[in-house]
């Protein structure tokens, strides 16, 4: 039994898996659905570099069998996803949105890609990226840039872009991307749905193409909170071939959810956005309200004090150039101009660093991130901002550049904390505004359950963009 | 004279081209001397201006760093371990 296209549209996971499970969804209609959904809509949001809608309906009958015969794999059993195109998908290219690897082939599935194939995930093609996960958003790249189904003359945040647009345009309800400075919880908040990065070494990041290896995180874009849950409850686990791994027990990362946060300490690292960096008024009254709300369900809140943001930045960007100029080096002295001007330039500001600096910058990351965890001894849960602005016009290359490094992600990439955005309201002109949530290493279950908490008495999660 | 990085550890990279780098005028030939001790023997005047900025960019936040919070006993966040 199917619905119609526009209810199939914005089911989450958790709905869809039990309707699946019980036979009320067929997973070849609901593939069906979504793949008229992009066929309409996505030449205007550009959310695929390689729609692949033949593979969908492939595995969306394998499924239908399987189910049908009573062997259910799981909540991703039937289920669609895509792939931000620096995952591996075997036998496809994996282009990084760039000119540099497209004719690329892929011999095998990244680790995520093998998990979610063998839960019996429906693979809708692989997302639009900025430019090698940090060049964006990019008109002069192969592929035009993805744009936010909000309003398509805003940008959608990065690098994650593809993912978050097609998220939020009901086109895909998961979709993977990578976060090594912010790039899944970025186009989380700027498109209004669910990011989560969760403890560094989780998440095995083998067969995705690296931009910094000591801090790029794999992770997923759901449209709400219990959905991630689910799909980290498939991704985490180590994996002895990623050196990143860490050799843990991984637990039910739903186990919490729906527990309620009363007597929760709750630490609002305000001077961030309203110190450090001032975020817009709009912003700023809508993480402040989100405190409020959370205040309301009886979590104790605090405001905490940690060291600046522009130390975090500059340690974040610092190792994080170097370490990307250290894999671009040799293609940047060939053939420069096969990368976008915007990725050019990123991938340049790593080659005049000393390697005094980039060692500094890592002692400076040891200092901080023993600092930032020991935060916790006091409180349970840090809340702060995400993105600092509301999306941009996306042809506004000033705007981009300003806001590129007005946020409050990096920080977490260089305590390798868990951090999840989640959707908390609009601005006037209808876009997407979100906030931070922070863990200790390995509190993703308590994030999900203080995140559905919220999620659950606030409207923000139940809004879809119209598509033209 | 090396450049000062709040630990005795000296850079490879001249101090007058640090300076050029550090500096909001662009002056071609001298990013071109850059480019060229870096290996990047193929840029264009584009991809040259984009270096200028991008050396710029590097050097405020080499700045940012507060090293002066570092003692000798302070390890890098990765270290070398067996495993």
């Amino acid at each position: 039994m199917a619905t119609d296209n526009g209810e199939l549209a914005y089911l989450g996971i958790a709905e869809a898996a039990g309707l699946i499970r019980s036979r009320k969804l067929s997973p070849v209609e609901y593939t069906q659905a979504l793949i008229q959904r992009v066929e309409r809509h996505d030449g205007r949001i550009n959310a695929f570099l390689k729609f692949t809608p033949e593979i969908a309906l492939a595995d969306a009958r394998r499924a239908e069998v399987e189910i049908m015969a009573g062997h259910w794999r799981g909540p991703l059993h039937g289920v669609p996803y895509g792939l931000k195109d620096i995952v591996d998908y075997a036998g496809l290219p994996t282009t990084a949105h760039s000119a540099v690897l497209k004719g690329s082939r892929a011999e095998s599935d990244a680790v995520v890609t093998q998990k979610l194939r063998a839960a019996g995930g429906v693979f809708m093609g692989k997302l639009a990226t900025h430019e090698f996960a940090t060049g964006g958003p990019s008109f002069d790249l192969p592929w035009p840039p993805a744009r936010n189904p909000w309003n398509r003359d805003h940008f959608t945040g990065g690098s994650s872009s593809g993912s978050g647009a097609a998220t939020a345009a009901g086109f895909l309800p998961m979709a993977i991307g990578s976060d090594t400075g912010g790039s899944i919880r970025n186009p989380a908040t700027l498109c209004g749905v669910t990011g989560m990065k969760a403890t560094y070494g989780l998440v095995s990041r083998r067969g995705v193409f690296p931009l910094a290896y000591t801090l790029d995180h794999v992770g997923a874009l759901t449209r709400t909170v219990i959905d991630s849950a689910i799909v980290l409850n498939l991704l985490a686990g180590h994996d002895a071939a990623d050196p990143g791994s860490m050799p843990r027990p991984v637990c039910d990362y739903t186990g919490q959810i729906g527990r309620d946060i009363r007597g929760l300490r709750i630490g609002v690292i305000r001077h961030f956005y309203s110190e450090d960096m001032v975020a817009d008024p709009e912003m700023l009254a809508a993480i402040d309200a989100a405190v409020e709300v959370l205040r309301g369900l009886g979590a104790e809140v605090r405001e905490l004090r940690t060291a600046p943001l522009q130390q975090y930045m500059a340690v974040n960007r610092t190792i994080l150039t170097a370490e990307a100029y250290a894999i671009h080096q040799q293609w940047l002295r060939e053939r420069p101009q096969d990368y976008g001007a915007i990725c050019r330039e990123r991938f340049f500001s790593g080659a005049t660093l000393g390697a005094a600096d980039y060692i500094n910058a890592t002692r400076l990351r040891a200092k901080l991130t023993s600092q930032f965890h020991r935060l916790f001894e006091d409180i349970d849960v840090a809340v702060t901002a995400s993105a600092l602005d509301p999306a941009c016009r996306i042809d506004d290359a000033a705007a981009n550049e300003y806001t590129y490094g007005r946020q409050a992600r990096s920080p977490f990439n260089v305590t390798g904390s868990p951090a999840m955005s989640v959707p908390a309201g609009f601005s006037k002109n209808g876009l997407p505004l979100g906030i931070q949530l922070v863990g200790a290493p390995h509190q993703e279950a308590l994030l999900f359950r203080i995140g559905a908490a919220y999620e659950a008495v606030t409207p923000w999660t139940r809004r879809h963009p119209v598509l033209a | 004279m090396a450049r000062d990085f709040g630990v005795n550890i000296q850079s490879p990279i001249p101090d007058e081209v640090w300076s050029m780098a550090e500096t909001d005028s662009f002056d071609e030939a001298r990013t071109r001397q850059l480019a060229l001790s870096l290996g990047l023997n193929r840029l264009t005047p584009e991809h040259l201006r984009q270096l200028h900025k991008a050396a710029a960019v590097a050097a405020a936040r080499r700045g940012a760093l507060d090293n002066t919070s570092l003692t000798p006993a302070d390890e890098p966040a990765h270290v070398f371990r067996l495993p």
